[in-house]
């Protein structure tokens, strides 16, 4: 086995998996090091009843404080956080998400995938605040639309600016009643909904649909259970040379040669990687020119189940079990325009779903006619999740902490990143149109609340090593190249400039296809 | 060479001895003993439980389903948060009118914690799933080597 390769791309998700598809499509052997093992979903996974957990469900008392998603049957899919610990100020919790095995989070991701619009790459020019993204819609389009038939992406296209049409299987199934008039409702103040739109096909993942094609071509070496612990740069080049790694299971520490390093570990596992990677002529950071680098950390507020109502006519006792089921989408609709007078920048989307029991809590009854209640209302249910716009600030920001290191002796990471005014005026805003919207639909609304979940818990965490047009305000230009080291290039979601409200994935999936392609035409004309 | 083939014997046969032995699990075996709540507090626990999520129409109740017993066991692991929530709210007077108001988003009420907790512990009971009405089947991930 070489111990240089043309490319060393660390992690295996969306844009490690992508890099990867490219590159070696292009003919250029690629290393890659995923820090988890390589699993078997087969041999991994059984079924099991609820009652045969230990726990009944409830999930290991204290195991996962930061992981609302980890249920008692998916525990051991989550990152250990007493393994790999991060810290966060005492009272701004951090909600770090974490999946290490070959594939990434992909394994696990909802698969919502809308194309962000002008509306975020020129995010400044509408509202002047932050930066324009050095690409624009047009430039990214056709990117898009190759990548959204691999990951057969099903949706409705609507023809709306804010949410550009895509290349999709056409989503036709109708909405049922409950769903039809609370889209009527929504029509009638000039809301759009839309189908969600969604990958579609088994597991949808870098791990099926990107990594074997790269390793069909003969040119892919993955290696699992490798943890980056710091990238070689060498002073005499000024260009990074090759990656060192610990073995997972042994600690024991590898090198591997490199003649170019593309960085797809996650959002902040990426930051974590080049402040590790600090050096004599880079202090601040590998690369970190600009001051920028762990900065502009931002993601997207949830407000989960911002409304939770029931339908009426799906109680059982009134025969009502068609009235209800499917979900929706509603297109971003605040500040479109920008003579908008609003509280706050940017917009939110929601997806909601009708159908499916009422959570018992919101059951205001006891007893035998609590008991009765939840059997009426087993398909009922209509709740809504807002998703919104953060502002990315210089002040949230990812850093390394001064003592903290993981069970493999790398320094943690130190998470500061905290909601303001303008969140919160939007996750208000959101609250009130979705109880609106509820009560024109004639629901009947059972809680309605405007408590985000705390930063990361979205798992959309954003930035940190954003792109950008000028070198002094960013760290990568358009093609996600360091702007101070050639060979050195990040293409996860720390690279975002703004996010929108829509999941990342699509958008990371698209520009890692861009900037390897990019990359790769450098490496074979020898520019690189 | 015996030595040989009795060893490929015993590793070929786990399958086999499964087939003739018919195990049976050890919550039904024996009987839990308690051992995070006194017995004042467990009493408490159990007229609540019962007033709460009683059996109605053949389903099982939080009793029928051993929810006491079984949060008794979850406390007896969980943080000091947790335990401390218990203790405090059974030592007072739990107001179940409460739980005839609506539940608030981030509520820190006792009665609604010890509500949605014996649903839970009731609804993912082996018991309420022998009648098809629990939290049933999932895919269990195994933990990585």
């Amino acid at each position: 086995m070489p111990k240089t390769f043309s490319a060393v791309i660390v992690g295996s998700g969306a844009s490690g998996g992508m890099a990867a598809w490219v590159l070696t499509r292009a003919g250029i052997d690629c290393c890659v090091l995923e820090a988890g093992p390589l699993v078997d979903f087969e041999r991994q996974r059984e079924l099991r009843p609820v009652y045969e957990l230990p726990f009944r469900g409830f999930g290991t008392p204290g195991r996962f404080p930061h992981v609302t998603q980890a249920s008692e049957f998916d525990e051991n899919l989550w990152l250990d956080e007493k393994q790999n610990p991060y810290s966060h100020p005492a009272n701004d919790p951090y909600f770090w998400v974490r999946i290490r095995m070959a594939g990434g989070k992909m394994n696990r991701w909802g698969r919502a995938s809308w194309r962000l619009s002008d509306l975020e790459f020129k995010a400044r020019d509408h509202d002047g605040f932050g930066e324009n993204w050095p690409v624009e819609y047009a430039t990214l389009a056709p990117y898009y639309s190759r990548v959204e038939p691999m990951f057969k992406v099903q949706g409705r296209n609507e023809g709306l600016p804010q949410l550009p049409d895509g290349v999709l299987l056409e989503d036709g199934s109708p909405d049922s009643p409950a769903n039809a008039r609370f889209i009527a409702a929504a029509a009638k103040r000039g809301i759009r909904i839309t189908k969600p739109r969604r990958a579609t096909g088994t597991l949808a993942s870098s791990l099926n649909l990107l990594l074997p094609d790269a390793a069909a071509t003969g040119k892919l070496t993955l290696v699992p259970n490798a943890i980056a612990r710091e990238i070689a740069f060498d002073a005499k080049t000024g260009r990074v040379n090759g990656i060192h790694y610990l073995d997972r299971r042994s600690k024991r520490d590898f090198f591997i040669g490199a003649k170019a390093v593309v960085l797809g570990a996650s959002t902040l596992e990426t930051v974590r990687l080049l402040l590790n990677s600090a050096s004599p002529r880079w202090p601040q950071g590998l690369g970190n020119a600009s001051g920028t680098l762990g900065r502009y950390l931002f993601d997207q507020i949830y407000v989960k189940n911002v409304v939770q109502a029931l339908v009426p006519e799906a109680r059982a006792s009134r025969q009502g079990r068609s009235q209800t089921g499917g979900a929706g989408y509603i297109c971003r609709f605040r500040n479109v325009e920008k003579s908008e007078k609003l509280p706050f920048l940017r917009g939110y989307t929601y997806d909601f779903g009708s159908g499916g029991a009422v959570n018992p809590r919101y059951i205001p009854k006891y007893g035998e006619p609590l008991m009765r209640e939840i059997a009426d209302l087993g398909s009922a249910s209509f709740s809504l999740t807002t998703m919104g716009e953060v502002l990315p600030r210089y002040e949230n920001r990812a850093s390394i902490h001064p003592t903290l290191k993981d069970d493999w002796g790398i320094p943690a990471l130190h998470i500061e990143h905290r909601y303001t005014a303008n969140e919160r005026a939007m996750a208000k805003d959101s609250m009130e149109v979705a109880s609106e919207l509820c009560r024109d639909a004639g629901f009947e609304i059972l809680e309605a609340h405007s408590q985000m979940v705390p930063p990361g818990e979205s798992i959309h965490e954003l930035g940190g090593c954003r792109m950008g047009a000028d070198r002094k305000t960013s760290m990568l230009d358009q093609w996600q190249q360091s702007h101070e080291i050639p060979n050195l290039f990040a293409m996860d979601g720390s690279t975002f400039v703004t996010g929108g409200a829509q999941n990342p994935t699509l958008t990371i999936l698209a520009l890692a296809m861009r900037s390897s392609e990019r990359l790769a035409e450098r490496m074979k004309s020898g520019e690189l | 060479m015996k030595r040989r083939f009795a060893l490929r014997t015993l590793l070929a046969s786990p399958a086999l001895w499964a087939q003739e032995l018919t195990p049976v699990a050890t919550d039904l075996a024996g009987e839990p003993r308690l051992r995070f709540f006194s017995r004042i507090e467990f009493t408490k626990l159990e007229e609540l439980a019962k007033t709460i999520v009683p059996a109605v129409n053949g389903q099982p109740g939080a009793m029928e389903a051993g929810a006491p017993m079984f949060l008794d066991f979850l406390l007896s692991r969980s943080l000091s948060g947790d335990r401390r929530a218990y203790r405090s709210g059974l030592a007072g007077t739990v107001d179940l009118s409460e739980l005839e108001r609506p539940w608030k988003y981030g509520s820190k009420s006792f009665a609604h914690r010890l509500k949605e907790d014996l649903i839970r512990a009731t609804f993912n009971s082996r018991e309420a799933n022998a009648n098809r009405r629990g939290g049933g089947v999932g895919q269990y991930w195994k933990a990585f080597d």
